[in-house]
């Protein structure tokens, strides 16, 4: 490698890019903090139906454009951005385990109670409180770790609040040495919305908040779960 | 042909490093498979700490399956699955008298006896790095670029097989195996890796104990 003096000859003149030049160092530092965001995309799709007993209600189900479209953002010091939409994959999984623990399950677009569908026993309208994620270079482990916090309200024809109640998740997956980042996140993610899944499957029949409805609707049907 | 298989032979052996494994076996009650036996061979995940790698179960459950005395092994994904919510991390029996009051659902008892799985092999452990040393340094320039120097590294898997009988509702006997080596990566320009395959050997070692256990009368 060669080390050039620098020339004790004075400087003549020292031109500044003009022009579309200008744009140049602005152009490539838009490109490089382009690079600083980690999107993982938890797309929709394969969740198992539970194997639980049906109750022989109507359950309406409402996604809010929020749940729908709820993506989690948030700066990890010396790791970048992050951008984790888990919006479509929460859906999905409603959507497949909700029909196993109900006869009939009815998405509605609106809690207006004029708008609702006759013969509900109830509209169940989850909602996002919290959402934390982890990646092996914070907490020093092999592993991409997601928690989830979601608020169940379970509201009448009238719009009234019958019960609210917690559904907590948590999923983890290990780092592997030709996986990415966001292969990884996405799979601690699904990972969490399986573990909501099966909390919200087995726990429902047992909510203490829900007890003395769901005596009481059952209790109308003459049914014992 | 085979000129070439001994020129490579001992290329092969050096560029291994070692590995010592020791398997052992406690047997509590009696085994058998018969024809329309199905086995599957589940990782532990509720640990905070660490997880049963799902390759090692995958693993274990490719060679329990391999070979003319191949065992027939349900997939850990497939069986997870059909019997959701019930083998989730949080959800999933961790002790034998847990199985009782899981089988007593008719949904999940039903579900098992469909897929014919008379065995469930529970796999709890995982492979570590312990202790790595040596130094390596690489350097590039416009004439071109090379590493100089020795690193090592030692890994250990220790694992546990428990083996749970569904028909007798009682756990049938534990198989463990521990393994360990050292790495090795000498480089004078080129690195070049010797590398123990600890997880590998573990693996190799469980399956072939639990093909025994499961086929013996005991």
């Amino acid at each position: 490698m060669r080390y050039r003096v620098p020339s004790k000859a004075p400087r003549t003149s020292r031109r500044r890019p003009s022009g579309p030049l200008f744009l140049v160092p602005t152009l490539l530092a838009l490109l490089l903090a382009g690079c600083g965001t980690t999107t993982v995309q938890v797309t929709g799709g394969d969740f198992p139906k539970p194997i639980v007993p049906s109750m022989p209600l109507t359950l309406g189900v409402h996604f809010s454009e929020q749940f729908r479209s709820y993506r989690l953002q948030e700066s990890v010091p010396q790791r970048g951005d992050w951008s984790i939409d888990i919006g479509n994959a929460q859906v999905s999984m409603l959507r497949a385990v909700l029909p196993a623990m109900f006869d009939q399950v009815v998405e509605v677009d609106s809690l207006e109670p004029e708008t609702l569908p006759q013969g509900l026993n109830a509209i169940l309208v989850p909602s996002v409180q919290e959402m934390q994620f982890a990646i092996p270079f914070q907490t020093r482990s092999n592993f991409f770790e997601v928690w989830i916090r979601y608020e169940m309200s379970l509201i009448d024809q009238r719009g009234d609040v019958i019960a609210r109640w917690p559904v907590t998740a948590y999923g983890k997956t290990r780092s592997l040495m030709l996986e990415t980042a966001e292969a990884a996140m996405r799979d601690a993610a699904i990972n969490a919305l399986r573990d909501a899944g099966a909390f919200l499957a087995i726990g429902f029949p047992n909510q203490q908040e829900l007890r003395p409805w769901l005596e009481r609707e059952l209790a109308a049907l003459d049914f014992t779960p | 042909m085979i000129r070439t298989l001994l020129a490579t032979l001992p290329l092969t052996l050096l560029l291994a490093g070692c590995v010592s494994a020791t398997v052992e076996e406690v047997r509590s009650g009696a085994t058998g498979m018969r024809d329309t036996d199905q086995v599957v061979v589940l990782g532990r995940r509720h640990n905070n700490g660490y997880e049963t790698e799902p390759d090692f179960v995958s693993c274990v459950g490719n060679s329990l399956g391999s070979g003319r005395d191949g065992i027939a092994v349900l997939p850990e994904r497939q069986f997870v699955d059909t019997l959701f919510p019930f083998f989730e991390p949080r959800t999933a029996p961790l002790e034998i008298r847990d199985l009782p009051s899981l089988m007593a659902n008719e949904m999940v008892a039903t579900r098992l006896q469909e897929q014919g799985v008379r065995y469930l092999v529970w796999l709890d452990g995982s492979t570590s790095t312990n202790d790595t040393s040596g130094s390596m340094t690489c350097a590039v320039s416009p004439a071109g670029g090379g590493c100089f120097g020795f690193v090592t590294w030692d890994r250990e898997s220790t694992y546990e097989a428990s083996i749970w009988d569904l028909e007798t509702m009682t756990s049938v006997g534990k198989i463990s195996t521990d393994a360990s080596g050292t790495s090795y990566m000498p480089a004078v320009i080129l690195p070049v890796p010797l590398i123990a395959r600890v997880q590998s050997s573990a693996c190799g070692g469980m399956a072939t104990q639990l093909k025994a256990f499961l086929h013996s009368k005991g």
